[in-house]
């Protein structure tokens, strides 16, 4: 760590370009929605950057956004971004363990105070700590010591940023986003379950070349989650066109027409799978056949279900609709009645009266 | 977390479960009122055909009569126009048949972006020239109360919030989805109990009004 090679001269290293990596600042710049003057920018900004320390910490999560980053079609220039940072702590990858791991993060963040990057994958259970520790120390504990030092955090995936699968309800361990505890630093959201790679590596470099990028109102980086999936879809004209698949196995699933009535999330998920797709730009799950579960918002394993339509009511309103049917035939049955019955009353009490009754003196 | 997701799951989950409890309960309650509290028995033999011309009614009065629409074109072509739009952008778009096939099992082929959206523009308009009508005359002004003012808004806003959620107007698409779906629950609320029962009551109405005149032997 004392001698930090430039990204420049570890991309001779390995043999990777000035062209193909001049292409890649291109892409990115383009990912991030940004003009391609800003190219060559970018390119200066990653070259010149030294290998950023990155401690990264995984509380209670299952690995995947892990695995998601170190399966980016490698070998690639994004796989080279994360050789190039410098990551010093990562349990999951490292090959040290118990105190020796311990003292990696420890060391990290006294040689880089104040100037390395906390990257957090999973929530922080606060009801109950045990549910996830590691070297005896609860996932609180690590991340509040961890970010006194941090410049900035970056949240990989939903469980991070929002609390994701484990702050499902009922929410047993009681798992909050980093930002629920953290609160004076700079939180990059990279939501996803897990992320895209690209968006990960994009965020990194933006975050080297122009510093925090600009977030939407749920911490987000607009370049990569300022669209909804439905507007961004190449099913989309189906939808205009009102052409649904009603089942997974009916013309219309076959035909690759709209997912929405199977219950797709894609018109209120931001993120940019149906742009920049997954596995190099293979696919993406609606490609796949599958409606988008929403993965990038918060919350999304409580939205009613993966398999109900967005306009589908979530609750029992069946059961509630047909008691209403009976209380309403009991009260205006009765309600009838009780007219009825002061109708007749009201004819029974009825007196006539002739023009002799109004002549006689009263 | 996300004020807008917690906003819509209310407004799809237990607001919506509530305001279609009151919906189905006011409903039921109004129509077993109408129904027990029945009419009185017209002893007196008929000169016409009650039944069949009640029943002739309930259809004939959706035909305006001639010379009417020349006299009051607003009132009668805007009241078609919201009409035919309200419904066809109702019961023609997707994600409304979605749900009509989650609560019923009913399910029919939706219609394109262009007519739905058409439709739902022209009710609106429709309504606007609806309410002038009713503000420029002094006459309909006079007989214009709270409560109808209350119910032509209640009716825009589904299709207005509608329409913006659709087109994402207005940034947070779950935001919007939740105003459009409390401006229905809005509107299930004072369904039972305002003169928008006339969607369920008109088939009385008109019977009652057909069976009259068919029982006297006069057009109606």
């Amino acid at each position: 760590m004392k001698t930090r090679p430039l990204l420049s001269e570890t991309m001779a290293a390995h043999g990777v370009s000035r062209r193909t990596f001049m292409k890649y600042c291109a892409t990115l710049a383009s990912v991030m929605a940004l003009p391609p003057a800003l190219a060559p920018r970018i390119a200066q900004a990653l070259e010149r950057a030294r290998r950023p320390s990155v401690i990264w910490l995984s509380f209670q999560e299952c690995t995947g956004c892990t695995e998601s980053i170190t399966r980016s079609h490698a070998p690639t220039i994004e796989e080279m971004i994360f050789n190039t940072i410098s990551l010093d702590y990562q349990d999951t990858l490292q090959a040290a363990a118990g105190h020796q791991a311990e003292a990696a993060r420890h060391q990290a963040m006294k040689e880089n105070y104040g100037k390395y990057l906390v990257v957090v994958e999973g929530s922080i259970p606060v009801a109950n700590p045990a549910y996830s520790c590691f070297a005896g120390r609860s996932n609180l504990d690590v991340l509040k010591e961890t970010a006194a030092g941090a410049a900035a955090i970056v949240t990989v995936g939903t469980c991070a940023a929002y609390g994701g699968i484990p702050h499902a309800m009922p929410n047993p361990t009681g798992a909050r986003a980093v930002s629920d505890i953290i609160t004076d630093k700079p939180i990059i959201n990279v939501p996803g379950c897990p992320p895209i790679p690209v968006v990960m590596t994009g965020v990194l470099a933006h975050f080297l070349t122009f510093g925090v990028p600009e977030l939407d109102d749920l911490g987000r980086p607009k370049a990569f989650y300022g669209d909804v999936i439905h507007d961004r879809c190449y099913r989309r004209p189906f939808y205009d066109k009102g052409l649904f698949a009603e089942t997974f196995d009916d013309e219309g699933a076959r035909a690759g027409w709209c997912l929405y009535k199977l219950g797709c999330k894609g018109p209120t998920t931001h993120s940019v799978c149906a742009t920049v797709k997954w596995n190099g730009g293979v696919s993406f799950p609606i490609q796949s056949g599958h409606p988008c579960l929403g993965c990038t918002q918060p919350d999304f394993w409580d939205g009613g279900g993966f398999y109900k339509p967005l306009s589908v009511p979530t609750g029992d309103y069946r059961a509630l609709a047909a008691g209403g049917v009976g209380v309403g035939a009991v009260v205006g049955a009765a309600g009838a009645l009780v007219g009825r019955g002061v109708k007749a009353e009201a004819a029974r009490k009825h007196e006539t009266v002739d023009a002799h009754d109004l002549e006689k003196p009263s | 977390m996300n004020p807008a997701f917690t906003l819509f799951m209310w407004a799809r989950g237990p607001a919506f479960d509530v305001a279609l409890a009151i919906f189905a309960a006011g409903i039921t309650l109004r129509l077993v009122e109408m129904v027990v509290l029945g009419r009185k028995t017209d002893l007196a033999p008929a000169k016409g055909h009650p039944i069949r011309q009640g029943l002739a009614t309930i259809f004939t009065r959706s035909i305006p009569r001639p010379g009417l629409v020349r006299f009051a074109p607003g009132t009668y072509l805007g009241g078609y126009v919201f009409h035919l739009g309200f419904f066809a952008a109702f019961l023609l778009f997707a994600p409304h048949i979605a749900l009509i096939r989650d609560a019923l099992g009913l399910s029919w082929p939706a219609a394109n972006r262009a007519i739905v959206e058409s439709a739902t523009a022209l009710a609106v308009v429709a309504a606007i020239i609806l309410f002038f009508s009713r503000v420029m005359d002094p006459v309909r002004r006079a007989l214009t109360g709270f409560e109808d003012y209350l119910v032509l808004l209640l009716s825009v806003l589904p299709l207005v919030t509608g329409y913006v959620a659709a087109n994402k107007l207005f940034g947070n698409p779950e935001m919007m989805l939740a105003v459009h779906v409390l401006s229905v629950d809005a509107l299930l609320i004072v369904f039972p109990f305002t003169k928008l029962m006339h969607s369920v009551s008109f088939v009385f109405s008109r019977y009652y009004n057909g069976a009259i005149q068919g029982r006297k032997g006069a057009e109606s």
